[in-house]
């Protein structure tokens, strides 16, 4: 059961006065009502102007309102429903052959008497449509004039606080020093932001020291959280490879010991239409390219005692993935049931903790580390981010974990 | 119209008793299932699919339409029913984007074409359509007569199928139906990797595509390989085997046997041809003259500005398939010409992919393409080579 919550209507009665001839050689004067053509825009859901229903008739047209053998295609000239330019005004408009100005797609509909129209998605807040109803192509309706209604969509809610301005609460990795042929960036939101190809305009490398725009280094694919808080932001591998075309024509991204400056536009508008308001910037300086795959051989282990909730601590020589550390590292019991705990990522994606909900038992235990686990240019446990394959035969290691064992000891 | 006859008719009209509608037309009824349904869908359901996002899509037998929904991690096969007879776009359309703005009621500037196929049994034009103001996703198509409508998901009969390891993977590269299954390429928005799915037939609803490859690589220079996502690709046959032919990232043109992808193995995609640096390869489809067989793929061109052929930033080459076959590969693979508008033998630009953001093949002869020029927006057939 539908209840209007707002409903706007617009009715086109015209009052004739009409002069008859009675042959008595008085005249009379009668008013009479004509046709009227009716119109409303009814909200689906009560509250939410974006989902609506268009309902016109003609009240007094008699058998004139007669629509059975009407193609849909006269019936979307009969009732339309176009979105406003913003500089134009409020009033009724005629068909056009401008594609720009054509209806809305949607859907009509003949239900008890009535020309129902209902939009194929939600009109979209912040823009006012033009609904207009014109029986007059209709046979025997030509005497009925056109009605018209204007539909402001209004902004819901929180989407009209506009003083709450979105904001990158983070940029991953942390530290300010990453090494020549760095891949990604994690840029965290604190709400999500508008997505599509256009994303990338928004976002930009300066080179600090060299003063210059850096010529477009980041591969231009969306690849966002499930949550649409997080974008992760490659540069463009084919620059980062050695020996890929564009890596010999253009040269790496980053030239070592120089200073660079990640730069994301304030005019990056929410998912609500708000600016960041403010140009978010991330310095950093490029240092020597890593060639080096992380070695759990290298990584430096601290161990916790009996009975303490004190965290296991991993400190590595050089940052990780920030995300990788979050999903690839888990502590687990020898025979491989998982620990519950907390885990935590120290300063520069360079060291990593795990606090159990339960105090250690003794016992023999140890950290599961997925292979794909990455450092900062892509090199991971399972192999380089580039294989030599002149330095000899490329030996291929299948396994998917690695295991760092500890004991708690009395 | 005179004053008179319009009082006249006001008149009668005001005389009629209150109107009444009177309507011949058909309440939705339950699709009777079709042939596709049952050789390529199981367990298919009729509603809404939901999707979270559009991304690729492409057409397969039977009116098949795939389409991925990185957002969620998985494809939706929808059985369109829209087997023909085939009417081709009659006429180039102009300000595509002003026709699909106005369409779904929003900015022309918040508005993006996802992806384009055209369904080679009615020629009808599908466009997956992201108006950015409130991320909604819509499903429009465009007949012969160049007619915009709404392709209505509330009643579609589809299949939803998800991709394993799910959390990761959000970027869909392709989709395509390649022999006995469907196979999709995917990237993760954490590790470098690109992973191959298979999806085999029937295409059942709430079932898990298996990961055959979980990494593709390519070799440069004789020397390094790296792990290379795969772009987009075609199905191909060669010797009673079955091929993947795709593209990466990074430019060159690669082959990969299927049989070798279900073996679960580290694959090595052999490169067959290398079109020139900057070169990021968007759509492919193969098409057959005199008795010869041409790869077609367009490409976003990262030098077009110092480009000695057009201007644009897109633009497309036809490749000879005989280079599938060809021993010459990886390193030895030929190098496109980039002096010359055709060259080495069997490799040429297309003059009708000049501006060409989005192409399918609509039959052996033509193609439809969604052309840029200088910003504006047009969508035409144009006619192989």
């Amino acid at each position: 059961m539908r209840r209007p919550a707002a409903r706007d209507i617009a009715q086109q009665a015209l009052l004739a006065l009409v002069v008859l001839c009675c042959g008595c050689g008085e005249p009379h004067v009668e008013l009479l009502s004509t046709s009227e053509a009716r119109l409303t825009i009814e909200e689906l859901t009560p509250g939410d102007p974006r989902s609506v229903l268009v309902q016109a008739s003609v009240l007094g047209a008699g058998d004139a309102w007669r629509v059975g053998n009407t193609s849909d295609e006269t019936l979307s000239r009969v009732l339309t429903l176009r979105r406003m330019p913003t500089s134009s005004l409020p009033g009724p408009t005629h068909g056009s052959d401008d594609p720009s100005n054509a209806s809305v797609l949607g859907t009509h509909r003949v239900e008890e008497g009535t020309l129902e129209f209902r939009p194929a998605l939600p009109l979209v807040t912040g823009e006012s449509y033009q609904v207009r109803f014109d029986p007059s192509v209709l046979p025997g309706l030509d005497a009925v004039e056109p009605v018209a209604l204007v539909h402001y969509v209004e902004s819901l809610g929180d989407e009209v606080n506009v003083a709450r301005a979105p904001a990158v609460v983070a940029i991953y990795p942390s530290g300010d020093v990453l090494p020549a042929n760095h891949l990604k960036f994690y840029v965290l939101f604190s709400e999500p932001m508008r997505q599509g190809s256009g994303i990338f305009q928004h976002l930009r490398l300066e080179s600090t020291t060299r003063q210059e725009h850096v010529a477009r280094p980041f591969r231009h694919t969306e690849l966002w959280s499930s949550d649409n808080l997080r974008l992760t932001l490659w540069f463009h591998p084919g620059r980062q490879k050695t020996g890929v075309n564009l890596n010999v024509e253009l040269g790496a991204i980053l030239r070592a010991g120089d200073t660079y400056k990640l730069v994301i536009s304030p005019h990056w508008r929410s998912q609500r239409g708000v600016e960041l308001g403010t140009p978010v910037e991330k310095v950093f300086r490029a240092a020597a390219p890593d060639h080096e795959q992380p070695a759990l051989s290298t990584w430096h282990f601290s161990t916790p005692s009996r009975g303490s909730r004190a965290p296991v601590r991993l400190d590595f020589p050089q940052p990780l993935d920030w995300a990788l550390l979050q999903s690839e590292l888990s502590v687990e019991t020898q025979s491989g049931e998982r620990v519950a705990g907390r885990a935590a990522i120290g300063e520069s994606e360079s060291a990593w903790w795990f606090q159990p909900e339960s105090p250690w038992v003794e016992g023999d235990y140890r950290v599961a580390v997925g292979r794909v686990l990455e450092d900062l240019a892509g090199n991971s446990l399972e192999r380089p981010f580039e294989v030599d394959l002149s330095a000899g035969t490329v030996k291929r290691d299948t396994r998917k974990m690695e295991f760092l064992p500890f004991a708690i000891t009395r | 119209m005179s004053n008179a006859s319009r009082v006249l008719k006001i008149v009668a009209a005001a005389l009629a008793v209150s109107g009444i509608l009177f309507v011949i037309r058909s309440e939705p009824t339950e699709a009777v299932p079709l042939p596709a349904a049952a050789k390529y869908l199981g367990n298919v359901q009729t509603g809404n699919p939901g999707f979270q996002s559009m991304g690729r899509m492409s057409f397969g037998p039977d009116a098949v339409l795939l389409i991925s929904d990185p957002q969620a991690a998985s494809i939706v096969a929808i059985d369109t029913g829209d087997r023909g007879p085939v009417v081709k776009l009659k006429k180039r359309i102009d300000n595509v984007r002003g026709l699909i703005a106005s369409g779904v009621g929003a900015k022309p500037s918040e508005v993006e074409i996802v992806d384009m196929a055209v369904n080679r049994k009615s020629g009808t034009i599908y466009l997956a359509v992201h108006r950015q103001a409130d991320k909604q996703f819509a499903l429009l198509t465009i007949d012969g007569n160049g007619k915009l409508s709404n392709f209505a998901l509330e009643s579609a009969r589809y299949v939803r199928i998800g991709l394993p390891g799910d959390a990761k993977v959000r970027n869909i590269t392709d989709v395509e139906f390649a022999g006995d299954r469907v196979l999709a390429a995917g990237q993760s928005n954490e590790e470098f990797a690109s992973k191959i799915y298979s999806l085999p037939l029937p295409l059942v609803h709430g079932s898990s595509a298996a990961i055959f490859s979980a990494e593709t690589y390519h070799v440069s220079h004789k020397r390094w390989e790296t792990k290379a996502p795969i772009q987009s690709f075609v199905p191909h046959e060669e010797n009673g085997k079955s091929y993947v032919v795709g593209s990466f990232s990074c430019t060159p043109i690669a082959k990969f046997p299927v049989d070798e992808l279900s073996s679960g193995a580290h694959v090595k995609g052999e490169s067959i041809v290398e079109l020139g640096s900057g070169n990021r390869p968007l759509d492919m489809f193969t098409y057959e003259r005199d008795g010869k067989s041409w790869l077609v793929t367009n490409t976003y061109r990262f030098h077009f500005k110092r480009s000695l052929f057009g201007r644009s930033k897109w633009w497309g080459v036809r490749v000879s398939m005989d280079y599938l076959s060809s021993d010459a590969t990886n390193e030895n693979a030929p190098t496109r010409d980039v002096t010359k508008k055709s060259g080495p033998e069997g490799i040429e630009i297309v003059d009708a992919l000049f501006g060409a953001i989005e192409v399918d093949k609509l039959n052996d002869n033509e193609m439809v393409v969604l052309r840029d020029a200088d910003g504006e927006l047009g969508l035409e057939v144009a006619r192989l080579p």
